[in-house]
């Protein structure tokens, strides 16, 4: 979920403080109620219908809406496995090479061109729950720059031709900052004066690739045969450009805190797939992704198939939360009480 | 400020900054380790033991999901005052890397007063059976030599070492340990009488003499009613509290140990800066 979704939503929780039930643990319990839980707030658990009413109305229509990030389009599906197969932790499943949906073009640029894009500048598509964004970023000394340029992103609400809105990511490495044109957060608005024009079409050589990847089991019981049931086994969606680079290497005075060599690829969202009381899982979600788990071991081995990667065409990488991680986040809101 | 926390499905936790402290947060996920139910300390299952405060009720062990074994003396490249050589037949248990594994030993320190035991973790990148690279890690996380926090930078050996996988339950262990917490809160109405509550917690150590650090989110509550015993289960296990003293000892009964489990822990490491704003007279 993006900062911004949870901002929104606290703020959301914030005005509806009052009417909410509110389980607040409590220093001094009730002499008369039985069996009460302390120092943990009441056990049971908060369910969808428990949520006042325009609460849920809220969360509904958050739901409904996409999160922001750039528009892609996915060059081919992958082709699904024939039989399931054994992966290791770090064993890639699925590897599709995905561009952005479309393109536009700066005519008539800002004043500041070298910070806001100059004419002739290739935008490329994004959205959120407002619309379609036009995005750009300064890319000198790609891929070689020693941090992520800021992502600004216009829109033309009223589809005249000229852009109303301005938003300036200025933390882009925060998340997926490694990508050339993906990001999870539009940022602020930049209040930008200037009226800029654009065109649509336009071309740009970006290609950066998804990759669903193997990570290992998350928490669950074990069966009498060694393998794990009753749990989750975890794989990661990531997507960058791919590109290995090493670690920096550092100096006597300066040594860099990333030690690791980058793969080039950023997590864009876990992929939890439950195992049932044989040791099996199925997972399919609202993006395509189709997952079948045969067995996982103690030693973190799985056999697992892929039905389905991302299909071809236009898709978006990050999936608006499901109602169980809106409750989870409405429920440490509580726990953590008014702020 | 060092947490651990259970790993579950929830959203990261967020910091904001207000006012002239600033936080920063850095979390990691564990490599997934197995929780052992054969109790390596504690009371026969179903018989009545007792527990003075920060005496574990029963010890368990975990240990990570993949180990392996030194099959050569192999040199460790840590720094001053810690172990040089690894023998062979060393054990060293399992860590992810991005797309692998490494495996890790602690090079304890040989100066115990000023210096401390630092992770040494080995890596097999072309799955030759030789390690060729070792990575200084850092120092075990809340003092568990389990959780590796960062991998270091990798450096190369002077000659590939030779290792073999071995069983899960054959790695390196650290204790699991269930402790008792013992509150009575004070109520209002002095003619109630107070209520006495007890929380078990979950935690690891790294041996008998060590504090051990406790998971954020594992850990069961139950008031105590006079003189009726309580049952507490804490992921999975079932232990029955039979009482408890002035002095907070606890009489308990374990029914059933942690039953045999994957779990992992997410690492947090939260660095709180201080602006303090110095008047400088004149």
């Amino acid at each position: 979920m993006s900062l911004i979704s949870f901002a929104s939503l606290a703020s959301a929780l914030a005005l509806q403080a009052a009417p909410a039930p509110a389980p607040a643990p409590t220093a001094e319990p009730d002499p008369s109620t039985e069996a009460a839980e302390l120092p943990e707030p009441a056990t049971a658990p908060l369910t969808w219908e428990s949520l006042p009413e325009d609460l849920r109305k809220r969360l509904e229509e958050q739901m409904s809406k996409p999160e922001p990030q750039a528009v892609l389009v996915v060059e081919a599906a992958a082709a699904p496995d024939t039989d399931f197969r054994t992966l290791d932790h770090g064993d890639v499943l699925s590897e599709q090479v995905v561009r952005p949906a479309a393109f536009a073009t700066i005519v008539t640029p800002a004043r500041n061109a070298r910070k806001y894009g100059p004419a002739g500048a290739v935008l490329w598509a994004g959205i959120d729950g407002d619309g379609d964004w036009w995005c750009w970023r300064n890319g000198d000394r790609y891929p070689g720059w020693t941090r992520p340029s800021d992502i600004y992103c216009y829109r033309d609400a009223d589809n005249d031709g000229k852009f109303d809105v301005v938003k300036r990511n200025a933390s882009p490495g925060q998340s997926l900052g490694q990508s050339r044109f993906q990001f999870t957060d539009l940022g602020r608005d930049e209040r930008l004066a200037d009226v800029v024009t654009y065109t649509s079409g336009g071309q740009a050589d970006f290609a950066e690739k998804v990759v669903i990847r193997y990570d290992g089991p998350g928490s669950a019981k074990v069966g009498a045969d060694g393998r794990l049931i009753d749990g989750e086994v975890h794989f990661h969606l990531l997507t960058g450009p791919a590109i290995a680079r090493s670690a920096p290497a550092g100096n006597l005075l300066v040594q860099p805190a990333q030690t690791q060599p980058e793969d080039g690829l950023d997590l864009v969202a876990p992929i939890r797939v439950r195992l049932d009381s044989d040791g099996r899982g199925h997972y399919s979600d609202a993006r395509g992704i189709v997952i079948e788990v045969d067995r996982v071991d103690l030693d973190g081995k799985a056999r697992a198939k892929l039905v389905s990667a991302l299909p071809a065409g236009r898709a978006l990488l990050v999936a608006p939360p499901t109602r169980e991680e809106l409750l989870q986040i409405v429920a440490m809101i509580m726990r953590r009480g008014p702020r | 400020m060092f947490s651990l926390r259970a790993v579950g499905a929830a959203a990261a936790a967020l910091c904001l900054a207000a006012g002239p402290a600033l936080a920063q947060g850095q979390t990691q996920e564990s490599t997934p380790f197995v929780i052992h139910r054969a109790v390596s300390a504690g009371p026969e299952i179903g018989t009545e033991a007792t527990a003075p405060p920060g005496q574990p009720l029963i010890v368990q062990r975990a240990t990570s999901i993949r180990a392996a074994r030194l099959e050569a003396d192999t040199p460790s490249l840590a720094g001053f005052a810690k172990t040089k050589v690894f023998t062979a037949g060393s054990p060293m248990f399992g860590v992810y890397t991005t797309s692998g594994w490494a495996y890790c030993a602690v090079a304890e320190t040989t100066a115990s007063w000023w210096a401390g035991d630092e992770f040494v973790c080995y890596e097999d990148a072309d799955k030759d059976g030789r390690f060729e690279t070792a990575m200084l890690s850092g120092s075990p996380f809340l003092g568990v030599p389990l959780f590796v926090f960062q991998l270091g930078r990798r450096q190369p050996l002077p000659q590939p070492a030779p290792y073999t996988l071995i069983a899960t339950e054959d790695g390196p262990a650290v204790d699991y340990v269930v402790t008792a917490q013992v509150q009575r809160p004070r109520t209002r109405d002095a003619a109630l009488p107070p209520s006495t509550f007890v929380t078990l917690r979950g935690g690891f150590r790294q041996g008998v003499n060590s504090i051990p650090a406790r998971i954020g989110g594992w850990s069961k509550s139950a008031r105590l009613k006079d003189g009726e015993p309580s049952r507490i289960n804490l992921k999975g296990a079932e232990i029955e509290i039979l009482g408890v003293d002035e002095a907070n000892v606890v009489r308990y009964r374990v029914l059933t140990p942690t039953p045999t489990q994957v779990e992992r822990v997410t690492m947090g490491v939260t660095t709180r800066t201080t602006m303090v704003p110095i008047f400088i007279p004149g």
